[in-house]
């Protein structure tokens, strides 16, 4: 399910082969196997950077991170242990980089965005995005938090709410990737930024000075856009407005906060919506 | 009129940091959280409630924007139910129970709620700005220090050593730790829970049970640079020339911690309590504020104290049993030495110092702290006090029959 190598040079790649895997066997499987996974190479020793990538072009998958049964306690305890193994795996000071042999939608972008460094191959029909409010859902492996954080709150947004998943082209342009290269070369691109690391690396918002592109939740511009998203949720009038107000809960109280505040308060709404049922 | 208390409630209080339990939670929800409890306690229909007062002392940010009524809506109160902040510094949520109770006094409100929100890992203290510290019209003149500067100047012109603040300080977590060991809490507390309804904190969060004088006496004074390096002890000595010198006495670990938390209290006239079944608790006899010199800034409790007194007829000998908030060790022991207040009279399970002064709901806080320990002791009498910014006091007595 998860093919792990460690290579001479210390570069542990995590390759998520699904062969033969059908739209609704074996997901939430597959995501506890990545978690597990990735917490085993932040701790071992051995590995000096992370390679994230997928033997379908499809990278990751569109799969379940984790079972969506059980009651309150144990959903969130299931959702924030998640939340921890991203954390874990963009705080380990390790290079991180995720290279995108095609889609990343749901879950494969929310495990992209807690890398450092995303590469994607060029395919135009390829398409990156969070879909998961099309389905009721929100997403719940950071998406929300780290997705405004990378991109600003106005940019984010849309993408959010909307589900809206973009070409690479696109992606690159909105700063949701960092490099865009011909199909099958995506990997050693990847490499070849890992290699070029020589210190450890952080995310954007967990360096000294951080700030949220575009503005604070607190900054005049990011108040008067929650207070026209607010009306235009309603104005829609939706069949499930719920999920899309919860999203928007979770970037508005999240980024207030510092990120590890911000993925609890996901948490809470994800486990909100999965209680809900479908 | 007279006005009675039927219900007194608070959320723990979380530590007010990135790691507090609460910085999760917004103050909008703290608010709510106290709010929703008053109602249903009681099976309240709260279209009988004529106003709520809520204290915040950074109405800014998700704070600002009157969130009294901001917290009427998100609690689901009925839509007739009014608003307002209110801002007295520290004193701010006993000050909206005193608010809430002078409508019921005078006949203007039946029913009303005063209480107070600060969600000060989130807000931080000072962030609305202000003249009082800045603008040179008013600092200069007012000879303006950091309170923990004023702190220190009452503790030096009283003699109070460095040890008599942290015994004071030891007592204050052992008194809490045994409160909450005991129960004592138990009536007030209403848990935070989040959407699913999962508790996110039950009990207060910052009370550590095993500080000593030795844990306390390796903490560094708080005040000594910021007096001696930028100038404040020299303006608060042009203030006080018979000072010789300001000893920087208090620290973390002797004065009121940063939290998280909100609280209410429900405050009606006879008749609306006898029409809804609610039994009063207590009746509010008398409360004042009052104006004290601004450079100590931190000595009007015993003044608001005895203003409150003087209305009420009573001695401070009167009273059963005090809370003064522990904003620094020092006023409470200038308090206890100017009225001649036994430490067994005051602060008998704990305060600020081990379990934090959310500003705007501490007096909110310790008005309901007072009512639960003197029906538990059985007491007639009590006071609530608070010192407060830029030099001000408030009290309020309570009675119980």
């Amino acid at each position: 399910m998860i093919n792990y190598q460690l290579d001479d040079s210390g570069i542990a790649t995590l390759l998520c082969d699904l062969p033969g895997r059908s739209q609704n066997l074996g997901h939430a499987e597959h995501g506890a196997a990545l978690l597990a996974a990735i917490a085993a190479a932040t701790q071992d020793a051995a590995v000096k950077a992370i390679l994230l990538t997928s033997a379908d072009p499809n990278f990751a998958g569109d799969f379940e991170w984790l079972p969506c049964d059980g009651d309150a306690a144990e959903l969130f305890a299931r959702t924030m242990a998640r939340q921890r193994t991203l954390r874990q795996l963009e705080c380990c000071g390790k290079p991180v980089a995720c290279a995108l042999p095609g889609s990343a939608l749901g879950p494969g972008l929310e495990l992209a965005l807690a890398a450092h460094y995303r590469v994607a191959a060029d395919r135009p029909k390829a398409r990156l995005g969070l879909p998961e409010v099309r389905r009721g859902r929100l997403p719940g492996g950071g998406g929300t938090q780290r997705l405004a954080r990378l991109i600003g709150i106005q940019q984010a947004l849309p993408l959010l709410l909307e589900g809206e998943a973009l070409a690479p082209e696109t992606a690159l342009q909105r700063g949701l990737i960092h490099a865009l290269v011909p199909p099958g070369s995506e990997v050693p691109a990847a490499r070849a930024w890992l290699l070029a690391q020589t210190g450890p690396v952080q995310q954007p918002w967990d360096s000294k000075g951080y700030k949220i592109p575009g503005g604070a939740v607190s900054s005049p511009a990011v108040q008067q856009l929650f207070m026209l998203a607010n009306a235009m949720l309603r104005a829609k009038a939706l069949d499930n407005r719920l999920v899309p107000q919860h999203i928007l809960s979770c970037v508005y109280e999240g980024l207030i906060t510092d990120i590890d505040t911000g993925l609890k308060t996901e948490a809470r709404y994800v486990v909100h919506a999965l209680l809900a049922g479908p | 009129m007279q006005a009675f208390i039927y219900d007194a409630v608070r959320t723990p209080r979380g530590k007010g940091k990135k790691d507090g339990s609460l910085h999760g939670t917004t103050p909008l929800e703290l608010a709510a959280t106290a709010l929703r409890a008053i109602r249903e306690r009681h099976q309240l229909d709260t279209a009988l409630v004529d106003d709520v007062v809520l204290g915040c002392v950074t109405p800014v940010g998700e704070q600002g924007a009157c969130i009294a009524r901001i917290a009427v809506l998100a609690a689901g109160y009925d839509q007739s139910v009014s608003g307002v902040q209110v801002n007295r510094f520290c004193a701010s949520g006993l000050e909206a129970c005193n608010m809430a109770a002078a409508q019921v006094m005078s006949g203007q409100a039946e029913l009303a709620i005063g209480g107070g929100v600060e969600a000060m890992s989130r807000v931080p203290m000072g962030s609305d700005g202000g003249a009082w510290a800045v603008d040179p019209a008013s600092a200069i003149p007012s000879y303006f220090v950091p309170q923990g500067i004023s702190a220190d100047v009452i503790a030096t012109q009283s003699g109070y050593s460095r040890q008599d603040l942290d015994g004071y300080a030891v007592q204050s977590h052992r008194r809490a730790q045994h409160a909450v060991d005991a129960g004592y809490f138990h009536r007030s507390i209403v848990p935070v829970r989040d959407l699913n309804g999962l508790i996110v904190l039950a009990q207060d969060e910052t009370i550590r049970p095993q500080t000593t004088l030795a844990t306390l006496g390796a903490l560094k004074p708080s005040f000594t640079e910021l007096g001696e390096k930028y100038g404040f002890d020299a303006v608060i000595r042009q203030r006080y020339p018979e000072l010789e010198r300001v000893n920087h006495v208090h620290h973390a670990g002797n004065s009121s911690g940063i939290v998280d938390g909100a609280a209410a209290v429900l405050i009606g006239n006879a008749a609306i309590g006898a029409r809804l079944g609610l039994k009063p608790r207590a009746r509010i006899r008398a409360f004042a504020t009052i104006g004290s010199e601004p450079s100590i800034m931190l000595t009007g409790p015993s003044y608001a104290a005895e203003k409150a007194l003087k209305r009420a007829g009573m001695k401070a000998s009167d009273i059963e049993l005090f809370e003064l908030n522990e904003a620094f060790a020092a006023v409470v022991l200038r308090f206890m030495e100017r009225l001649a207040v036994p430490h067994d009279r005051i602060n008998v399970n704990g305060g600020a110092i081990a379990m934090g002064h959310p500003l705007g709901a501490t007096g909110a806080m310790i008005l309901g702290t007072l009512l639960d320990e003197m029906e538990r002791r059985n007491l007639g009498t009590g006071l609530a006090t608070l010192c407060v910014g830029a030099g001000m006091g408030i009290a309020t007595i309570i009675e119980r029959n």
